[in-house]
């Protein structure tokens, strides 16, 4: 959008008769906190680092609500921003030294929690670890897929690719989890 | 997943354990009022605060929320005096703990205005509801936006660490936005002091008089008896449970955080003015009137800022130390770090 048709637009909005004025960030948090929560998690953000993430998807969100097009959902859009913020913040931790620590191994908590929760917990621990093992293309496309039950054309949508990728992607990522699952499962059954 | 099932479908084991986890990365309320109080802060202390990061600025932020939990209801109230019952009204129908969340935060929104103002020597500021919460019958805060809101967001972000190239390419945040907003009031407010903001001979500024008056028009919002600002405030502040807004302890009242706002503006005005002296004289009387205040760490940023103006490095390099040994997860930290080197 160039700064005309910026200007343009803030004059729209500053007479009140901006068509598309509902987009609030207020709005978009409150919407899709939560997505984009779990999502950072799914994608590998550390529990401890999960603020700073969330955080600045949502400042940036903040500063490109001007630019948000409509064409997708403030889901597929959100999510894309997501993407960038965890690239740069993985990048940022290699700089720092080391990768980011893979989703934190789940200590025994010792607190007699019923075992039910426990037992999700163990799942969720799971999931994480084997969703750990996809490189990051496949890894978005297997969350949102699987985990977020989003359709293709959605997919395609935010993260910039065609239809086949995301489908070529998704089909390379269900056989790398599936692997990873059953290395997972053997080593249980030898322990 | 009807759309993929054509490719080679998952296992039944590795769509049990997916089953079985799916409900496991959901954030809690606290998580939810934490992260949106972390936003605020970074979006109005811009560059500072959105690289400090989430916890420091959600820190930053929860470290005053007793305080400006008081003050956010009052503020309330004297917005909508303002404003009229019509943006009241608005606002009403909005989720009850966003809108409360969001009022508290307001007011230390309006206090980070100040500070980036008062450390960085401009305001590079560009607040969630000044963006947000324009409409059109709130014209005197879109007026306040037109004129402040689009150039201070476009200095926003410098540094953010999530540049894109849609970014580079529209630079302007585009910062009147139409709704009926929750946040409106806080807006009228917020956007008050922003234009304050710039104008050095501001040393009377009219914010810290509104706050002040404030305790007085909050019958505006609880229409039949006065309620004290301080037993209102933590029902105020987010339903949502977090603990440290649950915690009244430390709240002061806001009249007294109304004066440590006009304090540090009056330093603010005279650094601005060049007068690092007697900012240095304000700075030292805010400190022996409220040594442990709310805005005690931004006092002590601005006097960093303050000494490196008035040429004393040493002194000044030495408050720096003591300032990033004290608060070393302070959003203001890259701004008294480089206090002495932009001067």
């Amino acid at each position: 959008m160039g700064a005309a048709a910026a200007a343009s637009t803030l004059d729209v909005k500053a007479t009140g008769s901006s068509p598309r004025s509902d987009l609030r960030l207020e709005d978009v948090y409150e919407q899709c906190f939560d997505f984009i929560w779990r999502s950072a998690r799914r994608m590998g953000v550390p529990e401890p680092s999960v603020d700073d993430v969330v955080q600045e998807v949502f400042v940036v969100a903040h500063r490109r609500l001007a630019d948000f097009e409509g064409r997708s959902s403030v889901k597929t859009w959100l999510f894309g921003i997501l993407l960038r913020v965890v690239s740069d913040y993985r990048r940022t931790q290699r700089r720092k030294g080391g990768l980011a620590p893979l989703p934190e191994v789940l200590e025994d908590d010792g607190s007699g929690c019923p075992a039910a929760a426990t037992e999700q917990r163990e799942r969720v621990r799971l999931l994480h670890a084997l969703l750990a093992e996809l490189d990051e293309d496949k890894r978005a496309v297997f969350v949102l897929a699987e985990l977020e039950q989003m359709t293709a054309p959605e997919m395609a949508e935010s993260l910039g690719v065609n239809l086949n990728t995301v489908y070529s992607r998704l089909r390379a990522a269900r056989q790398k989890f599936e692997a990873a699952l059953k290395r997972h499962r053997a080593r249980e059954a030898s322990a | 997943m009807s759309d993929f099932d054509g490719i080679d479908e998952l296992s039944s084991d590795a769509r049990a354990l997916i089953e079985g986890a799916r409900g496991g990365d959901e954030p809690t309320s606290a998580d939810r009022a934490r992260v949106r109080r972390a936003v605020m802060a970074a979006i109005a202390a811009g560059a500072g605060a959105a690289t400090a990061g989430a916890a420091s600025s959600a820190a930053a932020a929860s470290g005053t929320s007793a305080a400006t939990t008081t003050t956010a209801t009052t503020t309330t109230a004297t917005a909508t005096t303002a404003t009229g019952a019509a943006g009241a009204a608005a606002g009403g129908t909005a989720a009850a703990s966003g809108a409360t969340a969001g009022l508290a935060t307001s007011v230390k929104l309006a206090a980070a205005l100040m500070v980036a103002g008062a450390v960085g020597g401009t305001v590079a500021v560009a607040p969630w509801e000044p963006d947000e919460a324009s409409t059109s019958h709130v014209a005197q805060a879109v007026e306040a936006r037109t004129a402040n809101g689009a150039r201070p967001a476009e200095r926003l972000d410098p540094s953010s660490p999530a540049p894109t190239p849609e970014a580079a390419e529209s630079p302007e945040p585009e910062p009147a936005r139409l709704e009926t907003a929750a946040l409106e009031p806080a807006a009228l407010e917020t956007a008050a002091l922003e234009t304050g903001e710039p104008s050095p001979e501001a040393t009377q500024p009219p914010a810290p008089s509104h706050a002040r008056r404030a305790p007085r028009a909050s019958p505006a919002t609880v229409p039949p008896a006065t309620v004290p600002p301080a037993t209102a405030s933590p029902a105020t502040v987010s339903p949502a449970g977090e603990p440290e807004a649950a915690e009244p302890e430390a709240a002061p009242s806001a009249s007294s955080l109304a004066a440590e706002v006009a304090l540090l503006r009056r330093a603010q005005a005279a650094i601005n003015q060049g007068d690092a002296d007697a900012a240095l004289r304000i700075l030292a009387e805010h400190a022996s009137q409220h040594p442990s205040g709310v805005m005690a760490a931004e006092r002590e940023a601005a006097r960093v800022v303050a000494l490196c103006r008035a040429g004393r490095e040493a002194e000044a390099r030495a408050a720096s130390a003591r300032f990033l040994r004290a608060h070393p997860q302070s959003p203001l930290r890259a701004r008294v770090q480089s206090a002495c080197a932009t001067r």
